[in-house]
């Protein structure tokens, strides 16, 4: 599919910046995974006539809504970026603090090293695979609770009745923040990540928090066994978290945590609703479900994150100058036909490598409780309900950004 | 070139020249070996790499750092010298060096 402008509902905003005079006319291209853009196109079909253009482009108002970037689409060129902490800083990857003029930066997500192994390692004993897997059988008595309570209905939607829904218990659980808050925070991260209006950003920013702050001062005085207790109690060179630090540590996991698991599991719900023989095949064969979910997360990656360079450098041939924003879209990269003959076909048992939880120092700390979310919720899928699909009739749309995600997904089964 | 042999889980074994500069991990990913997953690169940032270190071997391999601890749980690397691959840098002091694949990595 061409990246036409009537496939794509853009948000009207002002203030957007003016390319670069640096930047070659020519490599200015149309992007459509903008904040705030939908479409009822498949949100995937972009990519093809994007790898069809040059190795890395320049698309306006990709990284905040207003700011332009560079787009490497390679998997080769982001494996490398995510490794170059030489040519590009993490920092200010997350437009939040700055927006509403705070100080506090994303831990351990924007931090570069050497601070960010100190960080990384203080914070690492939180995500072990085996304190992960001792979250098995909670986060399954969550979704088997879910599943049975759709089941009579013979159908759903799929967002808010179950992607969101699970995953945010199981963070409010680790969080140590009461259940009753789910609406609440379920609120919160649509702002952060799907409204187009800068100022609903900003509220939603604020309002997180303020919250977290909060129950950052609650734990001070009420320490438990929650994450929140663990950033107060760790240390890095020997002293305790600072401020900023504190914050943003539990704001990463808050923004890190949710949106992102919800979307992958939707997308690969989606793919087994429209491919009544790969349900089929994953029913019989649960132990193909690990492997399939990897290769659907390649072929329907949701997430960009995003670099500034610090140093002049190239991609591709093109010169990136200090202060550029550049655009690590996984959903580029998984499509890349260099990297995976035939990309926009899901083979189940392809086995291939992927960077859809990102690569190099900054790999997705919480990479294993989200793989052991989405195998149960599909584990628990396919053996709870009886052949579901999409229904019929029903016109799906898409967010393109930040998190490529169904706005809905309506499920049907035979009772 | 270093002598590098890796044991798969059901006692295979494949022995490759390593060049010194390289990492443990790197040795098994350029030849192909299975078992090692290295999902983040060599960043010790998945804790797919890991290894055990023959306990001959064990004391003469760099020690881990902070980070790789982190990774690990430090009864595995004391009791079965548990070691991220990508964390081992490859030295002449290494020429003959027996690791072995865990079962799974996650």
């Amino acid at each position: 599919m061409s990246i036409a402008a009537e496939m794509m509902e853009l948000p009207q905003i002002q203030g957007i910046e003016p390319v670069p005079a640096h930047v070659p006319r020519e490599l200015v291209r149309p992007f459509p995974y903008i904040l705030g853009a939908k479409t009822k196109a498949k949100p995937h079909s972009f990519i093809k006539a994007i790898h069809d253009g040059p190795e890395v482009f320049w698309a306006e108002r990709c990284f905040n809504g207003v700011r332009g970037a560079w787009v490497p689409r390679r998997a080769e060129d982001l494996q490398r970026i995510y490794h170059d902490t030489e040519h590009y800083t993490s920092r200010g990857f997350a437009p939040f603090a700055d927006l509403v003029g705070d100080t506090w930066y994303f831990v351990p997500a924007e931090v570069d090293p050497p601070m960010h192994s100190l960080l990384r390692a203080a914070i690492n004993p939180l995500f072990t695979p085996k304190r992960m897997a001792a979250l098995e059988d909670k986060i399954r008595v969550y979704v088997r609770e879910c599943v049975a309570s759709l089941r009579g209905r013979g159908s759903c939607e799929f967002m808010s009745e179950f992607a969101f829904e699970f995953p945010v218990k199981v963070f409010l659980e680790l969080m140590g923040l009461p259940q009753s808050r789910v609406k609440q925070f379920l609120a919160w991260e649509h702002g952060l990540l799907h409204e187009p209006d800068i100022e609903k950003i900003k509220d939603a920013t604020r309002s997180v928090v303020a919250c977290l702050r909060e129950e950052i001062e609650d734990r001070r005085v009420n320490p438990r066994d929650d994450f929140i207790t663990f950033g107060l109690q760790a240390e890095v060179e020997g002293r305790k978290f600072d401020d900023n630090e504190l914050v943003g540590f539990c704001f990463n996991l808050f923004l890190g945590g949710l949106d992102t698991v919800s979307s992958n599991m939707a997308m690969q719900i989606l793919h087994l609703a429209e491919q009544p023989d790969h349900q089929a095949i994953l029913r019989a064969n649960p132990a193909m479900i690990p492997d399939a979910i990897d290769e659907m997360m390649r072929s329907y990656a949701a997430v960009a994150t995003s670099r500034e360079c610090i140093k002049e450098t190239k991609i591709g041939g093109v010169t990136v100058k200090p202060g550029d924003k550049v655009h690590l879209a996984t959903f580029l990269a998984g499509r890349d036909p260099a990297a995976y003959p035939n990309p926009e076909e899901v083979i189940l048992d392809r086995k291939a490598r992927h960077v859809s939880f990102g690569y190099g120092p900054h790999l997705c700390i919480g990479m294993h409780l989200a793989r052991r979310e989405m195998r149960i919720a599909m584990e628990e899928m396919l053996a709870g309900l009886p052949e579901f699909s999409l229904e019929p009739g029903v016109e799906m749309s898409y967010y393109l950004a930040a998190v490529i995600q169904p706005v809905e997904l309506r499920l049907v089964w035979t009772v | 070139m270093v002598k590098i042999t890796y044991i798969q889980p059901d006692g295979r074994a494949q022995t490759f020249e390593v060049p010194p500069g390289y990492s443990v991990m790197e040795g098994a990913f350029k030849n192909n070996v299975a078992g090692i997953v290295a999902e983040c690169g060599g960043s010790c940032a998945c804790g797919t790499c890991q290894v055990f270190v023959d306990p001959a071997w064990a004391e003469r391999a760099a020690r881990p750092g902070p980070l790789e601890q982190s990774m690990l749980e430090e009864a595995d690397v004391e009791r079965e010298h548990l070691r991220l691959s990508c964390q081992i840098p490859v030295t002449d002091a290494l020429d003959g060096l027996v690791v072995r694949i865990p079962t799974k990595q996650r």
